[in-house]
């Protein structure tokens, strides 16, 4: 984070705690889901759809606890400020923005590799080791994370969009719709090491996003079960 | 013209008619009552006795006939549940 960002700290610091932790327990909500429905009747695409967005819901997780511990000492030295403080504030929300996008990342390769329908585990961790391993070397992290991810997104929402094409099924479109919105917050935060405020309005439409995977997830949990005599 | 079915309906299709005749039902029957090759079925067959939703047994006679197990059941009482969340998340194939 650069100064200017911590200059701006105070307004919507806290608020994007919440954010984060509201995301973790939607992609939770649906990682649950996902994995009972593959329990259910053992769809490889709902265990892929499961995992990846477990592995969300875990980098949301990490990002949120690692934010708190940022807040708490920012606030705690708020009346001495130094520039140990202000390295140490830097560290633990580099290390949780960092940690976000590992999981991040692997749960949009897996999400990715699912919407693709691609059949083969070797293109699976290629595509993973190639991405995670981009992920640890390079220098400009953050810029080149954000980067990684919107493209991965941009795929995602494109696999989305010429699915409903096919089904042309209206259900599907709350999805379509939440992945772009994922896509645009994930191309915000390219900019958000700049200007503060990419940062709020990333966090806004990732906001957009998920109310609409829990409206999804919300029609899909009000079925009943059918009555079926053995 | 109808609309092609999935996997996950293809399924359903095969279980209930099973389930509709626990016990007693030949292939041959699957086969008139699922609409599907005799290659397929088999394949399907295979598969559902992999992941536990049917089990074989024979005939007085000596041939084949299945039962649809509590795993299958769940499948079928569950399945608008599976098929509004595979469609509403873009999981069908």
């Amino acid at each position: 984070m650069n100064p200017q960002s911590l200059m701006s700290f105070s307004w919507f610091s806290g608020y994007d705690i919440w954010l984060e932790i509201l995301f973790a327990v939607v992609t939770l909500a649906i990682a649950f889901y996902s994995l009972k429905i593959y329990r259910l009747c053992g769809q490889r695409e709902s265990k892929l759809f499961g995992i990846s967005f477990l592995l969300v819901s875990i980098s949301y997780s990490l990002w949120a606890i690692l934010n708190i511990f940022a807040l708490s000492t920012f606030l705690s030295a708020q009346n001495y400020l130094n520039f140990e403080n202000i390295l140490k504030i830097g560290y633990l929300m580099g290390l949780g923005i960092y940690a976000h996008i590992i999981f991040f990342l692997a749960g949009m390769v897996t999400l990715a590799y699912m919407t693709l329908r691609i059949k083969n585990a070797k293109v699976y961790w290629l595509l993973m080791a190639l991405t995670l391993i981009t992920a640890l070397l390079i220098e400009e992290k953050y810029l080149v994370l954000y980067f990684i991810s919107s493209i991965l997104l941009f795929f995602i929402s494109y696999g989305y969009f010429e699915d409903y094409q096919i089904h042309k099924n209206h259900k599907l479109l709350l999805s379509l719709f939440a992945f772009i919105f994922l896509f645009l917050g994930r191309f915000d935060f390219v900019f958000s090491s700049n200007k503060y405020i990419f940062y709020v309005v990333g966090h806004l439409f990732e906001l957009v996003a998920y109310l609409l995977l829990l409206i999804s997830l919300i029609g899909v949990m009000r079925c009943k079960p059918k009555k079926v005599i053995p | 013209m109808e609309k092609k079915r999935n996997r996950l309906e293809i399924i359903y299709d095969i279980l209930r008619v099973i389930s509709e005749r626990n016990g007693k039902i030949k292939p041959t029957h699957i086969l008139y009552k699922s609409n599907l090759s005799h290659q397929m079925m088999n394949e399907y067959l295979t598969e559902l006795i992999q992941k536990g939703f049917i089990t074989q047994g024979k005939t007085k006679q000596g041939g084949r006939t299945y039962l649809v197990t509590d795993k299958g059941l769940k499948y079928l009482e569950q399945f608008n549940l599976i098929t509004n969340f595979t469609s509403s998340f873009g999981l069908e194939d």
